[in-house]
C-alpha cells in the first residue's frame, strides 16, 4: 500500500501565505500567554494541594467550617468533576503559597499536614478515637496494628491486610463500612474479629497530597529553564556543525521554539493545568519536532550534492515531497497512539496528552512552513550579499 | 549461513534473553514510580542551624560553670548563632589571661578576641561544617531506622547530592502521611526537667497556672533566671493547658537512653518504657533521690507533655504515661530508640499520591498507550506487508529493551517516563518508516531487491544516526539540569535512543538479510 507515488505538490509555492498563518498562530499562542498567562500547577506554583474522595458528596460549608478553625481559612475549595468517574466526590483543598520571602521552617513547614488534621478533626470527628480508620490507613498502618494482636501470624495478618488494601483500591478508595471490609476475600475469621473491634471507616480517603515549598517551586522553574535553554543551545550547535551552515541550526531552533509556543499557547488557551508533566510533553514535542526537522535537512543536504546550484526552494520542495509518505505515515501513526491516551488515558494524563496531540501537529507543520523559509531566506540573502 | 549473520543472531537472542529476564515477571520486575503506584516522597531539609545553635549552648553552658567555678567575673556569655561564636559580654579585662587559659583549655582551637568590653570566641569553620555535616549524616540514619520499621520494601532515604543539606525519602504504598510526617520528620527530643514551685506554693499539689502572667505574678512579678515557662500540650496532657515553671537544665536528655518500649498501665492506658545508659542513671538517681516528693516534667521536642511527683528514686527505668493510644506509644518508643534528630526538619516538598490514584493512572494510561502502540504496529503491517512484521519484531524488542535496562539500572517508571517511553517509541516507528520508505524508493529507480535493501538502510542511517543524536545532546541536558520528573524523562529517552538505533538498523537489518538470504537472487520483496 501507497499514500503517493512520486507526489509533488508546491508545498513552498504559497509559503507566503503560510508563512502568515503561522506568524499568526504564533502572535495568538504569546497574546495568550501575555494576557492569560499559563494556569500554574502546584510544581510551579508551590503551595499545597490537597485532593479526598469522599464517600458521600461532602459539604463544602462544613468543610470550609474546619479548615477556618483550624486557622486555613484562606484556602480554596473545590469539587472535581472527573470525566472518567462521574460518580466520584472528589474535592480539592488548596493552600496558596505563603506571601512574603519568608520561608515556614520546622514543624510550620507541614502545611498539608495541617490542612489533614483539620477535616480530620472537624469531618471525621464523630468516629471512635483510637481506630484505625480503613479509608486512610496505609497497608503499613494496618499490620501493624494487627501483627501486636496476633504474634507469630505474619502470614494471616499479611493475607489479610492485603486483602483489605486490594478491595479497596478496587473500589474506588473507598471502603464504606467495616463489614465491607471484613467479607473481603481473603480475610481471615480472626483477622475479621480484628476489623471489627480495631477498625472504623472514615467519610474521606486520601487521592493526592502535594506540597511545594517556596525554594522548591522556584528552583524547579529555574533548573527547568536552565534544561530547555541548555538543551536548545546544544542542539543548535549540533546541526550547525552537522550541517555546516548557521542557517540549518537557526531555523530548527527557532522551528522549536515556535512549536513550544503554539504548545504552550494551547495550554495557556485552555487553561489547563501546567505542570511537570505537560513540561515533559513540551519536551516531548521539541524531541518529536527536531527529528521531524532533520529527516527533511537530511534530504536536502543529500540532494544539493547530487545538484550544484540551482533553485534552493525547488530543492527543499522536491526534498519534502521526497520525504512525505514517510511524514504523513509517521505522524499518523504517533498521532493515533497520542490520541488514544488523549480518549482513554484518563483525567490525570489529560492535559498531558492534550499538549502532546498539539505539538505534534504543530511540529510537522513547521518543519515545512517554519523550518524551510528560513533557511531558504537566510541561504538566498547571504547569496545576494555575497554578489553584492 | 555466513558467520556474520549468527554473531548477529547471537547478539540480539542475547540482548532480549537478559531484557526479558529482568522484567519478568513484570509484576515483580518492573519498578513503578511513586505517581503510579501511590506512596509518600519527601523532601526534607535538616536545619543543621540547630545543631550548630546546640553546640553552643552547651559550650556556653560549661564555660559558665568553668569561669564561676575559677571566680572568674562576667555579666553572662551569648551565643550568637550567624557568626557561630559566644560573646562573653563585659568580661573581668583584669583578669584576660586567667579567661583566655580557662578558655583554651576548655576549647582548644576556637578563636578568641576581645571586641570593645567583650571577648568573643568563635568556633573554628572546619568544626562548623563537621557539625553541619554530622548533623546531617545522623539525621539520615536515624530517620532511615524509623522507615525501616514500617516494614515496607524498598524505601528510600538518601541524601540529596553531596554536602546537601537535604533528605529524600521515598515510602511505596502509601501510609497516612500525616503519621509518616509525625515519625520521620518531628525530632523526638526528650528532656527531663524540675518544676520550681513558686515560694507561694511551696505546700505541693500545684498543677500550674492558666496564664503565663498568673505564673510570673507567683514568681513575685519577674521568673528566675534558671527557670522557664511552658506551657502544658493539651493532646497529651489530661486536657489541660497550663503554664508550668521549669529549671532551665535537664539532668538527663533523650540522647542517653538505651532502650524504650511500649506498654500498657495499670489503667489500660498507653505508655513507654524505657532505661537510660548507667552513666545517665547514676546521675539520675542522684537527682531523683534530692527530690523526692517534687514534680518532674518531660519535654518532647520543647512540649511539656507530664508532669509527675517523683515517689522514689529512679536509676535505669522510667516511663512516659498517658499517651493516649498504642500505636502512639509505638511511634514515640520507636523515635525514642533511633534516637533524637539533631536537628528539627523542614518539609520543602511532599508528593503523596494515594493508592487508587496511582492504580487509576497505571489501568488507563498504561492500556491506553498500549492500545495506541498496537494499533501502530498494526498499521504498519497493514502498510507494509510482509516487512511490516519486521517492523513489528523491531519495535516490539525496543520496548522490551527499554523496559529490561529501566528494570536493570533499578531505574523506575514515572508518568514522565512513560512520555519518554512514547517519544522513543514514535522515533522508532519513524527510523522503520524512514529505512522502508528509502528501500522502496530505491526499488522504484529499478534496482535489484538485495541492492535497494541495502541502500535504503546505507541512507536512512544517516537522517537516523542525526535526528536520534540531536535529541540524545538534548536529553543529556535535560538530565544534567533538570528534576526528578525531568530527568526521568530525560533517562527513559537516552535509553529509549539507544534502543531504537539498536532494533531499527542493527536487529532489522540482520532480519531482511535473513529474508533475502545469500548468493541467489531475489526478485521480490513484501515492502
Amino acid at each position: 500500500m501507497e499514500f503517493f507515488r512520486n507526489p509533488n505538490f508546491d508545498f513552498l509555492g504559497r509559503k507566503k501565505i503560510f508563512v502568515t498563518l503561522t506568524v499568526i498562530f504564533m502572535a495568538a499562542g504569546v497574546i495568550s500567554l501575555a494576557t492569560r498567562g499559563l494556569n500554574y500547577g502546584i510544581d510551579f506554583r508551590g503551595g499545597a494541594d490537597v485532593v479526598l474522595r469522599f464517600a458521600q458528596e461532602p459539604s463544602i460549608d462544613q468543610v470550609r467550617d474546619a479548615l477556618s478553625k483550624q486557622g486555613l481559612g484562606g484556602a480554596q475549595i473545590q469539587k472535581l468533576i472527573l470525566s472518567d468517574n462521574p460518580g466520584a466526590h472528589d474535592l480539592l483543598v488548596r493552600v496558596p503559597p505563603q506571601e512574603g520571602s519568608q520561608e515556614p521552617t520546622g514543624v510550620e513547614s507541614d502545611v498539608s499536614g495541617k490542612i489533614l488534621a483539620a477535616l480530620r478533626a472537624g469531618l471525621a470527628g464523630t468516629q471512635a478515637p483510637g481506630k484505625v480508620d480503613l479509608n486512610l490507613a496505609g497497608p503499613a498502618e494496618m499490620r501493624r496494628g494487627m501483627a501486636l494482636s496476633f504474634p507469630g501470624q505474619e502470614a494471616m495478618v499479611e493475607a489479610a491486610v492485603s486483602a483489605v488494601a486490594a478491595y479497596r483500591t478496587a473500589h474506588d478508595g473507598l471502603i464504606s463500612s467495616v463489614e465491607e471490609a471484613c467479607q473481603a476475600p481473603g480475610v481471615s475469621p480472626e483477622a475479621a474479629g480484628w476489623l471489627r473491634d480495631n477498625a472504623t471507616v472514615g467519610p474521606f480517603a486520601i487521592r493526592s497530597v502535594d506540597y511545594v515549598g517556596p525554594s522548591v517551586g522556584a528552583e524547579l522553574k529555574r533548573r527547568a529553564m536552565y534544561a530547555v535553554i541548555g538543551s536548545l543551545i546544544a542542539m543548535l550547535i549540533y546541526i550547525w556543525f552537522r550541517f555546516e551552515k548557521l542557517a540549518y541550526g537557526v531555523s530548527a531552533i527557532i522551528t522549536l521554539v515556535h512549536d513550544a509556543l503554539v504548545a504552550l499557547g494551547a495550554v495557556s488557551l485552555t487553561q489547563k493545568e501546567f505542570d511537570l508533566t505537560v513540561l515533559a510533553a513540551v519536551l516531548t514535542i521539541v524531541g518529536y519536532s527536531i527529528n521531524d526537522t532533520i529527516v527533511i535537512f537530511d534530504r536536502v543536504r543529500e540532494n544539493l550534492q547530487h545538484r550544484r546550484g540551482g533553485n534552493l526552494e525547488k530543492l527543499f520542495n522536491t526534498s519534502i515531497n521526497q520525504t512525505l509518505s514517510r511524514t504523513i505515515l509517521t505522524v499518523a501513526l504517533v498521532m493515533m497512539t497520542v490520541l488514544t491516551l488523549w480518549l482513554f488515558g484518563g483525567s490525570r494524563l489529560n492535559p498531558f496528552s492534550f499538549t502532546l496531540l498539539v505539538g505534534i501537529i504543530s511540529g510537522s507543520y513547521s518543519t515545512i512552513y517554519v523550518s524551510s523559509p528560513i533557511v531558504i531566506w537566510w541561504t538566498n540573502l547571504v547569496e545576494k550579499r555575497a554578489r553584492a | 549461513m555466513r558467520k556474520n549473520l549468527q554473531w548477529k543472531l547471537l547478539l540480539t537472542l542475547a540482548v532480549t534473553a537478559v531484557c526479558a529476564w529482568f522484567i519478568i515477571p513484570p509484576s515483580q520486575k518492573i519498578r513503578l514510580g511513586l505517581d503510579l503506584k501511590g506512596g509518600i516522597h519527601l523532601a526534607l531539609r535538616v536545619e543543621t542551624d540547630d545543631a550548630v545553635k546546640s553546640v553552643l549552648d552547651n559550650r556556653n553552658e560549661a564555660l559558665v560553670g568553668e569561669f564561676a567555678k575559677r571566680t572568674l567575673s562576667h555579666r553572662g556569655i551569648e551565643s550568637e548563632l550567624k557568626t557561630a561564636s559566644l560573646l562573653i559580654k563585659g568580661f573581668d579585662a583584669v583578669a584576660r589571661d586567667e579567661f583566655t587559659k580557662t578558655i583554651n583549655t576548655q576549647l582548644p582551637g576556637y578563636a578568641i578576641a576581645q571586641v570593645g568590653a567583650d571577648l568573643r570566641i568563635t568556633i573554628p569553620a572546619m568544626e562548623v561544617t563537621r557539625i553541619r555535616e554530622e548533623a546531617v549524616n545522623d539525621t539520615l540514619e536515624r530517620i532511615r531506622v524509623r522507615v525501616d520499621a514500617f516494614g515496607v520494601a524498598e524505601y528510600t532515604v538518601q541524601r540529596q547530592g553531596i554536602n546537601s543539606d537535604r533528605i529524600l525519602i521515598q515510602i511505596p504504598g502509601v501510609d497516612d502521611p500525616e503519621r509518616v510526617k509525625d515519625l520521620v520528620a518531628k525530632p523526638a527530643f526528650l528532656e527531663f526537667k524540675k518544676v520550681v514551685l513558686p515560694p507561694a506554693a511551696a505546700g505541693g499539689g500545684f498543677r500550674g497556672t492558666e496564664t503565663r502572667e498568673q505564673l510570673v505574678a507567683l514568681f513575685g512579678g519577674q521568673l528566675p533566671a534558671d527557670v522557664e515557662a511552658y506551657q502544658s500540650d493539651p493532646n497529651s496532657f489530661d486536657g489541660r493547658m497550663a503554664w508550668w515553671p521549669l529549671s532551665l537544665s535537664s539532668p538527663v536528655t533523650g540522647n542517653e537512653l538505651l532502650n524504650a518500649r511500649p506498654s500498657r498501665g495499670e489503667m489500660g492506658s498507653a505508655e513507654v518504657q524505657f532505661s537510660l545508659t548507667p552513666d545517665a542513671g547514676t546521675r539520675f538517681e542522684a537527682f531523683t533521690s534530692a527530690n523526692i516528693g517534687n514534680q518532674l516534667a518531660s519535654l518532647l521536642d520543647k512540649r511539656l507533655i507530664q508532669v509527675a511527683t517523683i515517689q522514689d528514686a529512679i536509676r535505669e527505668n522510667g516511663r512516659i504515661t498517658n499517651i493516649g493510644l498504642m500505636r502512639d506509644a509505638d511511634d514515640l518508643a520507636l523515635k525514642l530508640r533511633s534516637g533524637a534528630l539533631p536537628a528539627s526538619t523542614t518539609v520543602l516538598e511532599e508528593r503523596t499520591v494515594g493508592p487508587s490514584l496511582g492504580a487509576d493512572s497505571v489501568r488507563q494510561g498504561v492500556t491506553a498507550a498500549l492500545a495506541g502502540l498496537i494499533i501502530s504496529v498494526g498499521f504498519m503491517v497493514f502498510y507494509y506487508k510482509g516487512s511490516g512484521i519486521n517492523a513489528v519484531v523491531a519495535l516490539s524488542l525496543n520496548v522490551l529493551l527499554i523496559l529490561g535496562i529501566m528494570s536493570g539500572f533499578g531505574a523506575t517508571l514515572t508518568l514522565p517516563g512513560i512520555a519518554g517511553v512514547i517519544l522513543t517509541f514514535g522515533m522508532a516507528l519513524d527510523a522503520n518508516v524512514l529505512i522502508f520508505e528509502r528501500i522502496r524508493e530505491e526499488m522504484r529507480l529499478g534496482k535489484p531487491v538485495r541492492t535497494s535493501v541495502e541502500a535504503g538502510f546505507q541512507k536512512a542511517f544517516r537522517t537516523i544516526l542525526d535526528s536520534n543524536l540531536t535529541t540524545v545532546i538534548a536529553a543529556v541536558l535535560l538530565f544534567q539540569f533538570g528534576t526528578g520528573p525531568i530527568k526521568g524523562f530525560a533517562f527513559t529517552l537516552v535509553i529509549g535512543l539507544a534502543a531504537s538505533m539498536f532494533t531499527a538498523i542493527f536487529v532489522s537489518r540482520m532480519m531482511f538479510e535473513f529474508i533475502l538470504g545469500e548468493g541467489k537472487r531475489v526478485d521480490r520483496l513484501s515492502i
